[in-house]
C-alpha cells in the first residue's frame, strides 16, 4: 500500500500529461459534431457537447476531402515501400562490410539531417520541373530521398545489434546473400522496420513544405496542402475543419496500431543488455 | 573422416599479423584443440579453415583437396559458434533443418534426419520451441545438432562452452568428447581454457601472438613444455618463474636469484651454457614445492595470501616481487605476512632462456 502511495505523484504527473495531449483531440472531436452554421468563432465554451449534429460531416464529405485523402495515400504508400526496399540493403552493407568511404557516407547521412528542408526546396523545384515531375510521383521520389539518410542510419544501428555470427552461420550452411538478408536478418529487424514505417508515414503524411512547392495542380493536393489552402482562402467553419482533422488522422491511427508492438521494441533497442 | 593440413598459413589484418606461418597436420578423426590467450590467432585460424576468412598466404587442404579459396558450403565443414548463432525467429526444428532446406532436400528426408539428430542429442522434446526459451545447455545442443545434420567431414568449434555455466560445462564437455568419438569426425576446437583443452583433446596446439608454440598430447605439454609460455599456460595455477643467473661458488654451480641461491639440479650444469643470455628463468610447478619452517629450505619468503580450496590450500608467496604459488596440504596453517622456508623439488625444475623463452632443461 505504501508503495502505491509513493507512486501517486508520478501518476498525477502522467495523468496531467495525458490530459494535455488528449484534450485538443477531444476538443476537435466534439467540435466536429457542432453545427457549422453557428459561426466561425464563438465565445461560448462547453466541456460537454450540446446540440449534436452531423451537419459538419455532410459539408466535409461534399468537399474534395476523399480526393485529397487518395492523393496522400498515393504518395505515402509507394514512399514507404521504396524506403524500406532501399534502406534494407544499404543499411545491411553499412553494418556488415568494411569498405572505403563507409565512414564518410555515414557522416554525410548524419550531416544532411542538420540542413533545413527549405534549402533543398528551391533547387528541388527546378530539378523536378526539368524532369517534368512536378506532380505526386515527383513528390514521392523527393520524400523517399529525404527520409532515407535517417532511416538508413537507424536501421544500420539495429542491424549492428544482431550478432554477425548469425549471418556467418547461414553463410556457411550455404544460404545466399539475399536469403540471409530477407529470410534471416530482416525478420529479426522487424522492430527497426517498424520505426521506419511509423516515422516515415508520419513524416510524409504531415509534410507541407515540399508538397506545397512541388504540387502545381490543385487536383493533386495532398491533405496537408489542401488544409493549408482551405485555411487561407476558403471560409471553412471550425466544425468542418475538425472533421477534416479527424478523417485525416485515421490512416495514421491504423498504422500506429499495426506497428506499435514493433515500435516499442525498436525504440527500446539497446536498452536491455 | 578427413585430414586437415595447414601450410604456411598466414593472416594479416592491415599491419597486424594474426596468424604467422602456421603449419599443422590434423589427423583423421582427431580431436585437436587450439589453445592460447585471447588474440593469439586461434579463432582466426579456425575461421580460415571454415572459409569465413581468406588467408593472406598459405594453403588449407582437406585430405588432398586444396580448399583455400573454396566457398564454405563446398568444404563440408560445420561450425559451432560461441554464441550458438541460432536463428531467433525460427523454431528448433527449423533451425536444425535449415542447412538441409537450403540444399532443397525432400521434406520426408529432412524430417527423418532431424529426428535422428535430435534423438542422438536428446533434444527431441524441444523441436517446437524458439531459441530464446532454451537454457544455455539446450541451445548448445541445438547448435550442435545443426552442425551434425550436415554430415560434415570436419567439425569446427569456437569456444562453444564459454557461455555455459561452470557445472554444466563439465557435463557437456564429457558428452562432447563421447559424441566426437562416436561420430568419428575430425574436430578442431578453439578455447582459452587449458583445463577444457586437457580434458577434450587428443592433441593440443598452443598458439601465442599468432605463432605456434608447441603441439603435443595434453600430458606431454604439461610434462615437457618447450617454452616458458607453454609452461606458464598449462596447469592451474600456472608454473612459477624465478629470474636468476648462474654463478660458481667453491667449485659448485648455483642459481643466483639475487636474494638467495639454489643448487643446480644434476645434469643441468652442462646445458646452461646453451643459453644465449646469462639470464635464466627457473620454472617450478606449485605442486613441486614444499613449505617448511622459517630458516629451513632453499630460501625464505613472505606469505601474501592463502586460499583453502577444500582438497588443498594454495599459498601465495612474494619472491623478489613476483607472486609464487605453492600447493600445500589442506590442513596447512599459516598467517599472512609470516616468513616461511621454501624448498624446490630439484628433479622437477625447468630452465628457460629468459630472453627467448626456450627451454634449456
Amino acid at each position: 500500500m505504501r508503495r502505491f502511495l509513493k507512486t501517486i505523484p508520478y501518476q498525477l504527473i502522467a495523468i496531467l500529461i495525458i490530459i494535455l495531449i488528449a484534450f485538443p483531440i477531444y476538443w476537435a472531436f466534439i467540435t466536429s459534431f457542432k453545427s457549422p452554421r453557428a459561426g466561425l468563432y464563438t465565445t461560448e465554451f462547453h466541456l460537454l457537447p450540446t446540440n449534436l449534429t452531423l451537419e459538419a460531416y455532410e459539408v466535409a464529405f461534399q468537399s474534395p476531402l476523399f480526393l485529397w485523402l487518395r492523393n496522400s495515400l498515393i504518395v505515402v504508400i509507394p514512399t514507404i515501400t521504396l524506403l524500406i526496399l532501399f534502406i534494407t540493403p544499404i543499411s545491411y552493407a553499412l553494418s556488415r562490410y568494411r569498405f572505403f568511404g563507409r565512414k564518410s557516407v555515414m557522416m554525410i547521412f548524419v550531416l544532411v539531417q542538420l540542413l533545413p528542408i527549405m534549402i533543398a526546396a528551391w533547387p528541388l523545384f527546378f530539378i523536378m520541373k526539368e524532369l517534368r515531375l512536378l506532380n505526386l510521383q515527383g513528390l514521392l521520389l523527393a520524400y523517399t530521398a529525404m527520409l532515407m539518410p535517417f532511416h538508413i542510419i537507424n536501421l544500420k544501428l539495429f542491424f549492428d545489434t544482431i550478432p554477425i555470427e548469425i549471418d556467418e552461420c547461414a553463410f556457411m550452411e550455404g544460404a545466399s546473400l539475399p536469403r540471409i538478408l530477407y529470410r534471416i536478418i530482416l525478420p529479426l529487424a522487424k522492430p527497426g522496420l517498424g520505426v521506419a514505417l511509423v516515422f516515415g508515414f508520419m513524416g510524409v503524411w504531415n509534410e507541407y513544405l515540399l508538397a506545397r512547392t512541388l504540387l502545381m495542380d490543385s487536383s493533386q493536393y495532398t491533405l496537408s496542402v489542401a488544409f493549408g489552402e482551405i485555411g487561407l482562402y476558403w471560409q471553412t467553419p471550425w466544425p468542418v475543419f475538425a472533421v477534416y482533422s479527424i478523417i485525416s488522422s485515421i490512416p495514421l491511427l491504423i498504422v500506429f496500431i499495426f506497428a506499435q508492438r514493433y515500435l516499442r521494441k525498436g525504440l527500446m533497442r539497446g536498452a536491455l543488455k | 573422416m578427413t585430414r586437415v593440413t595447414l601450410e604456411n598459413l598466414t593472416k594479416q589484418f592491415g599491419k597486424t599479423t594474426a596468424v604467422k606461418d602456421l603449419n599443422l597436420k590434423i589427423k583423421n578423426k582427431e580431436f585437436l584443440v587450439l589453445l592460447g590467450p585471447s588474440g593469439c590467432g586461434k579463432t582466426t585460424t579456425l575461421r580460415m579453415i571454415a572459409g569465413l576468412e581468406v588467408p593472406t598466404r598459405g594453403h588449407i587442404y582437406l585430405d588432398d583437396r586444396d580448399v583455400t579459396y573454396l566457398h564454405p558450403k563446398k568444404r563440408k565443414v560445420a561450425m559451432v559458434f560461441q554464441n550458438y548463432a541460432l536463428f531467433p525467429h525460427m523454431t528448433v526444428f527449423k533451425n536444425i533443418s535449415f542447412p538441409l532446406k537450403i540444399e532443397k532436400r525432400p521434406k520426408e528426408e529432412i524430417r527423418k534426419r532431424v529426428k535422428e539428430v535430435t534423438e542422438l542429442l536428446g533434444i527431441g522434446y524441444l523441436l517446437d520451441k524458439k531459441p530464446r526459451t532454451l537454457s544455455g545447455g539446450e541451445a548448445q545442443r541445438v547448435a550442435l545438432g545443426r552442425a551434425i545434420i550436415r554430415e560434415p567431414e570436419v567439425f569446427l568449434m569456437d569456444e562453444p562452452l564459454s557461455n555455459v555455466d561452470a557445472k554444466l560445462r563439465v557435463r557437456i564437455r564429457g558428452e562432447l568428447k563421447k559424441l566426437q568419438k562416436e561420430l568419428q569426425i575430425t574436430t578442431v576446437y578453439v578455447t582459452h581454457d587449458q583445463i577444457e583443452a586437457m580434458a577434450l583433446a587428443d592433441r593440443v596446439v598452443i598458439l601465442n601472438e599468432g605463432e605456434l608454440q608447441q603441439i603435443d598430447r595434453p600430458m606431454d605439454l604439461y610434462r615437457s613444455p618447450l617454452t616458458s609460455f607453454v609452461g606458464g599456460f598449462m596447469g592451474t595455477p600456472p608454473m612459477n618463474f624465478i629470474e636468476c643467473s648462474v654463478v660458481e661458488k667453491n667449485g659448485k654451480i648455483l642459481f643466483d636469484a639475487g636474494t638467495f641461491t639454489v643448487k643446480v639440479p644434476d645434469g643441468a650444469d652442462v646445458l646452461i651454457t646453451k643459453a644465449t643470455s646469462s639470464k635464466l628463468l627457473l620454472g617450478i610447478r606449485p605442486e613441486n614445492v614444499i613449505v617448511k619452517d622459517k630458516g629451513r629450505g632453499d630460501f625464505t619468503a613472505d606469505v601474501i595470501s592463502f586460499e583453502p580450496l577444500g582438497t588443498e590450500t594454495m599459498v601465495n608467496f612474494d619472491v623478489n616481487g613476483v607472486p609464487f604459488r605453492v600447493r600445500a596440504p589442506i590442513d596447512f596453517k599459516v598467517d599472512i605476512g609470516e616468513k616461511m622456508g621454501v624448498t624446490l623439488d630439484k628433479k622437477k625444475i625447468y630452465l628457460f632462456d629468459a630472453k627467448t623463452g626456450e627451454r634449456i632443461f
